[in-house]
């Protein structure tokens, strides 16, 4: 008989089971179609097309006094003392607007731990959307994460406003719902491309080190896709790769990038890999003119590299906090203080805390936008205003706005400065701001 | 009434007790669906898969005695062979599980070939360097696996025509039934093979790899097979976490999960027939309710030293407690033979007699045999 019993368990259960399959499904809810097909929220949702006879029923229904905002970021395992803070910063956003920004609705940040695997992500967005009810998701980090689940997201009609992942991605035309909220991996390199095409009219050779990362895979692309389309005569003489969790130097990889004679080196690497790429290549007497991936471009970072750090260049269309340039913005401050009151928790000296504060702040002007609109404050509100957004941040440098244009304009930031690394300053020197507006959704 | 309760092995309160059991976890499976919301439903999927993935490693690290490492590569063959076949080849998921299951098995053989030469922490270095290779071959091979941007869009449909799957939540309960289903069959193979011959030569194996050799064991197939089905088994979990997330990433399968899965097979309870099931739903829903309870990082430090925390509390895991517990309860004791079978033992110094050595095994001493061992004596 004990050899039975599991056996015994199995049989039971596959019967019940088919039992239980002649009968009612559990939970079948299905939402059901909108109830309002108003001539206005009809063809604001057409524009972008929205079907909302696919979407639930209350997607235009004006939010309630208290509403839940979502957001996914790891709160355990190795990321998480990077993204952490993200929380804080979003929070005092969303609070900062319950207090000032004189909405009918006051929100509520949900944070869930999704410990940077989209897996995860996808099983803590069904949780927000289901049990939390959240009304919209902000910063949502990472690429992979917001392919995983902007099908969500589409399905139940829940704007995900700023959501920061830079890869082409975030800003598909298929997915009005969401709206990125990074600087974009494209706008990096048509600006890397602009600047060689600007200092080597006659073509420059090209180095590459690009980590083997989906991140790194959209700046492979996007390098290859502009050199192509602004005729560059330059080439990629050298192209090396790093994985992610590659601590060691990368001495093979820029021996061989050396070797090449490159001129010019694009880094793309993750993390620290961007203090030690830079380290290794003046241990090896290599200096190229470098440009730098935005995601290193932090005081944090090019401070550790010592002189090693000196001219290399970095994209930068927000602020850089630790920077002596910003030391007495007036941005900065009006975020700081912000932060300090309505986040008291907040890390104020960590930039992630700002970036925080941004992606949710972009939420908040939609929510604005959409109270102001012919739609009201309600869901299909706020994807419709967000997806017409056009201010300007306290953390974006001057010249540099969040716009975006229907289906049109997918790509909220497309300005920024190159900026040289300087030691003797301990900050970036301002450089040229370059803007190409409109130019970088791939349709 | 004093306790614990004694029940005669094969008695009628014997067979009603285990009836009960059955019909416990029956009762659990069919009104789990209704007790719960959807997401819920989706996560306990996401654990039971786990569950199934820890059953596979427990036969092999819990059972047989080899630490392996290499798990999550075994459960990524196994999730991406169903993501490839059926995103970008249009095969049916059935058919990918069972092809992921028999790659598995084969590189779980081919892996396992080293265990007849390596043991302990070498063995461990062996299986470690699959589970890091993975990772690294899913990006080269980007055109096929999706590389680090990740691999979308697995589904696996209910079937049509049958109402109670339709929509999206019929679909999750469908998927967990499956699940339910698969979870069950791997703890009936693997109960199967503990239980037997095959279990008996794991664990001598285990206990004494020159006793197992003397009397008989076929070491090099017993290793390799118990290795090769342990692989399939981690596959076939890969292959419904595939359907279930419907997203697959490198991440996904790197070496944290295997240590995932080593902790929640530790923390279940090694070497016992629940303690996956137990150790899984720790693994995957401790660290969602910590961070419900606490905004910010502190949440995995509550994590860990919950996990610290149980470890001591329960050296023998989840499922060792909760059998001690039961024990003070109720215990099972075996059945006097009756005349019949004393006048047919009566035989037994004649079969003995042609033992060259007298190797009659000592009864055992051990108050609290490890689970396996009780088994495998039965």
């Amino acid at each position: 008989m004990p050899k039975r019993t599991p056996l015994l368990a199995l049989v039971a259960t596959v019967t019940a089971i088919a039992v239980t399959a002649c009968g009612g499904a559990p939970g079948a809810e299905e939402g059901g179609s909108s109830s309002d097909n108003s001539d206005a929220a009809s063809a604001a949702a057409e524009v972008l097309g929205i079907d909302l006879a696919e979407c639930p029923a209350d997607v235009t229904d004006p939010l309630p006094a208290e509403a839940n905002v979502g957001l996914t970021l790891p709160l355990t395992g190795g990321p998480a003392t990077a993204f952490a803070v993200l929380g804080p910063g979003a929070e005092a956003a969303l609070e900062q607007a319950n207090a000032e920004a004189g909405l009918d609705t006051k929100f509520n940040l949900i944070q869930k731990d999704d410990q940077f695997l989209p897996d995860k992500t996808v099983a803590a967005v069904q949780e927000l959307i289901q049990q939390d009810e959240v009304v919209a998701m902000t910063g949502v980090t990472g690429t992979a994460a917001v392919l995983a689940i902007r099908d969500l997201l589409k399905r139940d009609c829940i704007p995900g406003v700023s959501l920061p992942g830079g890869g082409a991605g975030a800003a598909d035309p298929d997915y009005p719902e969401v709206v990125q909220g990074a600087t974009p991996f494209s706008l990096d390199a048509r600006i890397w491309v602009e600047s060689v095409n600007e200092q080597f009219p006659d073509g420059a050779k090209i180095a590459t080190f690009i980590g083997n990362t989906e991140s790194g895979n959209d700046y492979a692309l996007q390098i290859d896709r502009w050199l192509e389309e602004t005729d560059s005569k330059s080439e990629i003489v050298s192209a090396e790769t790093i994985e992610a969790a590659d601590a060691a130097a990368p001495s093979s990889q820029v021996t061989t990038m050396r070797n090449s004679d490159a001129d010019v080196l694009f880094a793309a690497p993750t993390g620290a890999q961007c203090i030690s790429v830079l380290t290794e290549a003046a241990n090896q007497g290599w200096k190229p003119v470098t440009y730098l991936t935005t995601n290193c471009g932090s005081s944090t970072y090019l401070g550790a590299t010592g002189p090693a750090g000196e001219g290399v260049l970095v994209v930068q269309p927000f602020k850089d906090i630790n920077s002596p340039r910003f030391a007495d913005d007036e941005g900065v401050a009006e975020v700081r203080a912000a932060l300090e009151k309505y986040s008291p928790d907040a890390d104020l000296e960590n930039t992630t805390t700002y970036s925080g504060y941004t992606y949710a702040e972009a939420l908040v002007e939609a929510a604005r936008a959409a109270a102001d609109s012919e739609l009201g404050l309600s869901r299909l509100g706020i994807i419709v205003a967000a997806r017409q957004l056009d201010f300007h941040s306290p953390m974006l440098v001057d010249g540099v706005d969040f716009t975006v244009d229907g289906l049109e304009d997918m790509v909220p930031i497309e300005a920024a400065e190159l900026n040289a690394w300087s030691v003797d300053e301990g900050g970036f020197v301002q450089g040229e701001l370059y803007d190409f507006e409109g130019q970088l959704t791939e349709q | 009434m004093a306790l614990p309760l004694e029940i005669r092995a094969g008695s009628r309160v014997d067979l009603s007790w285990r009836l009960g059991r059955v019909l416990g976890i029956v009762l659990l499976v069919v009104t789990t669906p209704y007790l719960v919301e959807t997401f819920r439903l989706s996560q306990i999927t996401g654990a039971l898969i786990l569950a199934i993935a820890v059953v596979g490693l427990n036969l092999l690290s819990g059972f047989a005695g080899q630490i392996s490492l290499g798990h999550a590569a075994f459960f990524g063959i196994g999730a991406y062979t169903t993501g490839v076949m059926t995103v970008t080849y249009d095969y049916g998921v059935v058919t990918s599980i069972v092809a992921g299951m028999a790659l598995c098995f084969v590189v779980g053989v081919v892996v396992g070939l080293p265990a007849l030469r390596v043991q302990g922490m070498y063995l461990a270095l062996v299986t470690l360097a699959v589970g890091v290779l993975l990772p690294s071959l899913i990006r080269r091979f980007d055109d096929l696996t999706g590389g680090s941007s990740g691999l979308f869009g697995m589904t696996f449909d209910a079937p049509e025509g049958i109402t109670y799957f339709v929509g999206r939540a019929g679909q999750t309960v469908w998927l967990y039934y499956v699940t339910v289903v698969a979870l069950l069959l791997s703890c009936l193979v693997v109960w199967n093979l503990m239980t037997g011959r095959v279990g008996r030569a794991v664990i001598t194996l285990r206990d004494n790899e020159a006793a197992a050799t003397v009397m008989g064991v076929n070491r090099a197939f017993v290793r390799t097979v118990v290795f090769g089905i342990s692989a399939a088994i981690a596959g076939l979990a890969g292959s419904l976490f595939a359907v279930n997330s419907g997203v697959l990433t490198p991440e996904t399968v790197s070496l944290l999960l295997t240590i995932n899965l080593l902790v929640a097979m530790v923390l279940g309870g090694s070497g016992s027939f629940w303690g996956p099931v137990f150790g899984a739903f720790i693994i995957y829903f401790v660290p969602v309710w910590t961070s419900d309870l606490s905004q910010g990082p502190i949440s995995g430090v509550i994590f860990g030293a919950l996990v610290i925390a149980l470890v001591f509390v329960l050296p023998g895991g989840l499922a060792g407690g909760l059998t001690s517990l039961l024990r003070r309860l109720v215990i099972v004791v075996p059945q006097p033979p009756t005349q019949g079978e004393v006048d047919q033992t009566s035989s037994l110094p004649d079969d003995l007699s042609d033992d060259p050595a007298g190797f009659e095994a000592e009864p055992t001493t051990d108050p609290e045999p490890r689970p396996a061992a009780r088994l495998a004596r039965r």
